[in-house]
């Protein structure tokens, strides 16, 4: 009964070493794979958000055709201290951190965040604080917000291109500006820069065919703290070295020795127009309770599916159907329509089998069988002859009524 | 690592206060205490690795009959063994309680008997036993496998058994032994006896009866000492599926009962399984128990998907013995690989040899012949004909060859060649 009853298996006597090593020279493909994916999407995603360069039209950190970098970049090797800001809040905020008459903002508010209130809070903040106010392209609303003395003149239908054609120092150092949008395929971020037309206390480069009372792309207030330019294309990398588009934008911006560019977000929009979110109307244990069943749900799979030891492999012997030869021959001749070919074989069987039974041996005379048999049944001999060696069959009922007919035949002789 | 349904249930209960108190403090509790759980439990755990195992198998099994296997643990770390131990046997070995639960204190040792009911014939084994041993609060557990090999070997049902009784009944009428006479029961000469009513007068030793004042008849007995080489086809044609079992698997079953026989009527039996090269040789010249030697070794065969190397058949057959025997080729009847290598076996072997060829007959194929119901099976009909035309045709040419043919559906063949057996025996044709 016992044939192995003397040999004792233990667990192999390695050190826990040797199973680390063996353990990693196991799984270690997969684990390179897990971890080249980990690093390669980490690295992925900082790159893709903490990176130097931003893709926002007029951005001081975007180096595209559309951003602003090289305008930054010039005024700061002038010793301007340019900061980017994204709130009102925090403008507000830089502003008195500044000091007096020590700052200029620009502001630009592309999606016309700002209300009119707020405009106008960020022009008494400029006020308060003495320093100069450049609106890049505001809204009608917001432009009446900065200041009562300017107003918004519709958009024009020229060219960008435009001259002085006022007293204004900058305006006349600068001389002709253009700008417009960024030609298209320069950037994949190319976003159009809206022309608008401005009124005001002093305006300066109207379109061609317009008086700059009519509207013009530059308007100041009547202190000239308060500028709208219409054109904001002059401050795009793409266009700022064309012609006077530097000396505008430098003369305008760099005036004082502190520049705060100002882009609206949503951080300015107030928090109640802000859209519920799903999480104001759903109780607060929602999240932790389903970050927990997820966490139960993997311990689950992990209960149900760790394995006891090893896959365990059965050897599977070769088995072959015996009677696959016989379907395959039987569904080419139906395929065949092979009629002629199924009935004398089907006959050829019933002939031999009679012969055997009416013991004639096997190389009996089929007449002679076919005698045989109809004196043994009792049946007509014309019918047994036509039976067994007439001619073959036309059409599949025919040959199935034969074949009917032949297994009756045999029983027949068979019983008697 | 693992964890139970017992950890699983608390990580689930733990819902409840997270719901309660909702928050990022209760969220992180839960989760350390998860954690708390996990470490100490798989800490107090006793080491799956430190068990001794010694395993007890049965040293053969029939197939279709159960068996026990007995595997014994010894706990030799110093804490208590809670574990489920898991006997790595293949799926075919039929284990049904291959999972158990064990509780051993250190030192001590547990025996677990694993219920195994084969369902096949050959060498069935197991890799290795897993151990999954949890700590005193049965939330978490180690596991370890250690490799401890056995294999069960799965003998041949030999179904045909139970004709047995009946042939060995023939064989000892043939013998004299028993108490009906028969004609031709041999042509070896026995012993005088006096005559008894119901003998057969041609039988009277006229010469010893007139030395006496009784009649005397002369008995005979069959031959004895003559050889039987069965040459087992173990090649491609052996794979055919026949009504649930291979053809080797029935060429099996009808070589071990003619074995039987065979030996039980005083011949000497071998079995060659061949195909390419020598799969099995068993031969009763040797002493011992014929049966087990023969069915210990037809246990691990399986059929190979390579054509039988006819022409390499005599030299076996020589090599078994230099007289005239009685060859039987338990193959395949198949047309196509009968016409080219069996019947120039057959006939070469019939020259020297009494050669009889065993070949399964596929019922199927009788079934298919009468089944005309629809045009299909008509077709099919017509296929199934011309099937047993060409086997009859293969039958009739060997034959002539004077060669002995056994054609019968699986169950029907072992007893039809043990009677063949016995009728060439009587026949004094050995």
């Amino acid at each position: 009964m016992s044939t192995q009853a003397t040999v004792v298996f233990r667990a192999e006597d390695a050190s826990t070493a040797v199973r680390s090593a063996r353990w990693w020279k196991r799984h270690k493909f997969w684990l390179l794979c897990a971890a080249a994916f980990l690093v390669l999407s980490l690295l992925g995603i900082i790159l893709g958000s903490g990176g130097a360069s931003t893709g926002g039209t007029l951005s001081i950190t975007n180096p595209a055709p559309a951003g602003s970098q090289a305008a930054a970049s010039v005024l700061r090797n002038q010793g301007v201290e340019v900061t980017a800001t994204e709130s009102l809040a925090e403008t507000s905020a830089a502003l008195r951190g500044n000091g007096q008459g020590n700052s200029t903002v620009l502001f630009y508010d592309p999606r016309n965040l700002l209300s009119r209130e707020q405009s106008a809070e960020l022009a008494a903040a400029v006020q308060d604080s003495g320093g100069k106010l450049v609106a890049v392209a505001p809204g009608p609303l917001a432009v009446k917000g900065l200041s009562s003395e300017l107003s918004s003149a519709g958009t024009p239908a020229g060219t960008p291109t435009a001259e002085a054609q006022c007293t204004d120092p900058d305006a006349v150092a600068a001389g002709t500006i253009d700008g417009g949008a960024p030609a298209l395929g320069a950037s994949a971020t190319s976003v159009s820069t809206s022309l608008m037309l401005f009124k005001g206390a002093q305006n300066c480069f109207s379109p061609s065919g317009k008086t700059p009372a009519a509207g013009s792309y530059l308007a100041y207030n009547g202190t000239g703290d308060v500028a709208a330019l219409g054109n904001p294309g002059i401050l795009i990398n793409q266009n700022l070295a064309s012609r006077g588009n530097a000396a505008l934008t430098f003369r305008m911006l760099g005036s004082n020795p502190k520049l705060l560019w100002y882009t609206a977000s949503l951080k300015d929009v107030p928090v109640a127009e802000q859209t519920p979110a799903l999480s104001d109307f759903t109780p607060q244990w929602i999240f932790p309770a389903s970050a927990w069943l997820l966490l139960v749900g993997i311990l689950g799979m992990v209960w149900r599916g760790r394995r006891h030891g090893p896959l365990v492999t059965e050897p599977l012997p070769v088995v072959v159907k015996a009677s696959e030869t016989l379907a395959g021959r039987a569904r080419l001749y139906q395929n065949a329509r092979a009629l002629d070919t199924a009935a004398a074989t089907l006959r050829h069987g019933t002939l031999s089998r009679l012969a055997h039974t009416m013991r004639l041996g096997h190389t009996a005379d089929p007449a002679a069988v076919v005698d045989a048999v109809s004196s043994q049944s009792g049946r007509n001999q014309a019918y047994v002859h036509d039976l067994l060696l007439g001619p073959a069959p036309t059409t599949e009922k025919d040959m199935l009524s034969m074949a009917v007919e032949l297994t009756a035949l045999e029983e027949e002789v068979a019983q008697r | 690592m693992a964890i139970s349904g017992r950890f699983f249930f608390l990580a689930l209960a733990a819902l409840v206060p997270i719901i309660a108190l909702p928050g990022p403090m209760t969220w992180l509790l839960a989760l350390a205490v998860l954690i708390l759980v996990l470490v100490v439990d798989t800490s107090l755990a006793a080491s799956p690795r430190k068990v001794a195992l010694q395993r007890t198998l049965p040293s053969g099994v029939r197939l279709g009959e159960p068996a026990t296997a007995m595997l014994r643990l010894a706990n030799e770390s110093a804490r208590v063994l809670r574990a489920q131990v898991k006997d790595g046997w293949q799926p075919s070995a039929g284990a049904t309680n291959s999972l158990q639960s064990v509780h051993i204190r250190p030192g001590e040792r547990a025996a677990l008997t694993v219920a195994l009911r084969p369902a096949r014939r050959g060498d069935l084994h197991t890799e290795q036993v897993a151990i999954r041993s949890f700590g005193p609060l049965g939330m978490a557990a180690r596991q370890g496998t250690i490799a401890a090999p056995g294999t069960l070997r799965v003998l041949p049902p030999f179904n045909s058994k139970r004709h047995l009784p009946s042939k060995l009944r023939k064989l000892r009428e043939l013998d004299g032994r028993a108490a009906v006479q028969i004609r031709g029961a041999g042509t070896e000469f026995d012993s005088l006896r006096d005559y008894v009513r119901g003998d057969d007068v041609r039988s009277i030793d006229w010469r010893a009866t007139a030395r006496r004042r009784d009649v005397v008849v002369r008995t005979w007995r069959p031959e004895r000492d003559r050889r039987v080489v069965i040459v087992l086809d173990t090649s491609r044609t052996s794979a055919a599926r026949i009504a649930d079992e291979t053809a080797l698997d029935t060429g099996i079953e009808a070589s071990l009962l003619l074995a039987v026989l065979a030996e039980r009527g005083g011949d000497r039996v071998s079995l060659v399984a061949y195909d390419r090269r020598v799969r099995v040789k068993v031969s009763s010249t040797g002493k011992g128990n014929m049966l087990n030697a023969m069915v210990q070794a037809l246990a691990p065969l399986e059929p190979e998907l390579i054509e039988l190397n006819t022409a390499a058949v005599p030299g076996q057959v020589r090599d078994v013995t230099a007289h005239r025997a009685l060859v039987v080729l338990v193959t395949s009847l198949d047309a196509g690989a009968a016409e080219e290598g069996l019947i120039p076996l057959a006939a070469t072997l019939a020259q020297k040899h009494i050669v009889v060829v065993a070949a399964v007959r596929d019922p199927a194929v009788d079934e298919a012949r009468l089944e005309r119901s629809s045009t299909t099976a008509a077709y099919r009909a017509a296929a199934a004909e011309h099937a047993l035309n060409r086997r009859s045709a293969i039958t009739a040419v060997l034959k002539q060859a004077g060669v002995e043919v056994v054609d019968a559906a699986p169950e029907d063949l072992p007893p039809q060649l043990a009677d063949r057996y016995i009728r060439l025996k009587a026949a004094g044709r050995l």
